[in-house]
């Protein structure tokens, strides 16, 4: 079913959408700390982040309510791990004389795309595995997955700065693509290879 | 609304990209700069 997400909603009260409301509180954290690095280091990039945490915590207190979620705790662990991933990727080293431009770019390109994802994603936007209905606007025409595509691209530049990130690039797409086989089940959506027959749903 | 944020995320962006490029420019300026060494002022 096709829903058009808006983008100002009520407040969902904190019982109704206790875990909402805890990462609601997270993403905030996460916000002001990012407003903090734009201020100290003047690069915009951290305005990027801003803007991003800031939407991703008023979405999570402001969510639609869940039609069908996953019960397992430990999907909703992957989720929230996946999620936090990125923090343990190793420091530069034996790093090309342009890696650190490289870097930068991509984390700008990917942060964006995941940024304008999740706008697009509005009050259906959530860490675990959830249908609040299926997106089909904005980036989510073109890409199935376009939060987690801007991630691996952003996520792209720590394997630049460090070779030995290599490893932990391909686990954090593992995790992605386990997330999205898990959404795609729960949105009853086809799996990739059954729809690369049909490019469109 | 939801056009106005977008429109907001995609100029931080090209900012971002532009503000990264141009800091890169002058690091490498500043290296080249510092390798040729001080020259003593002439009278």
């Amino acid at each position: 079913m096709i829903q058009q997400s808006k983008l100002i909603g009520q407040i969902n009260h904190f019982r109704a959408d206790s875990s909402g409301w805890i990462g609601s509180v997270i993403m905030f954290i996460f916000a002001l700390i990012a407003g903090y690095r734009w201020h100290t280091s003047g690069l915009i990039f951290f305005g990027l982040l801003l803007v991003r945490d800031l939407a991703a915590s008023w979405f999570l207190i402001s969510r639609k309510p869940s039609k069908e979620k996953t019960d397992l705790r430990v999907i909703e662990l992957i989720a929230y791990l996946s999620s936090g991933f990125p923090f343990i990727y190793l420091n530069p080293h034996h790093s090309l004389p342009q890696a650190g431009l490289l870097s930068s770019i991509l984390a700008v390109i990917g942060f964006a795309i995941s940024t304008l994802a999740v706008f697009d994603l509005g009050r259906s936007f959530g860490v675990s595995p959830a249908n609040r209905g299926v997106v089909r606007t904005g980036l989510y025409r073109y890409v199935r997955h376009p939060m987690y595509t801007g991630y691996v691209i952003s996520e792209f530049g720590f394997v630049l700065l460090n070779p030995f990130n290599y490893i932990l690039w391909v686990i954090s797409i593992a995790l992605y693509l386990y997330r999205s086989i898990l959404e795609n089940r729960v949105l009853d959506l086809p799996d990739l290879a059954s729809s690369l027959g049909d490019g469109r749903n | 609304m939801k056009r106005i944020f977008k429109i907001l995320v995609v100029v931080l962006a090209l900012s971002a990209l532009v503000q990264t490029i141009a800091l890169a420019k002058v690091k490498t300026g500043d290296t080249t700069d510092s390798s040729k060494g001080h020259s003593d002022p002439t009278v």
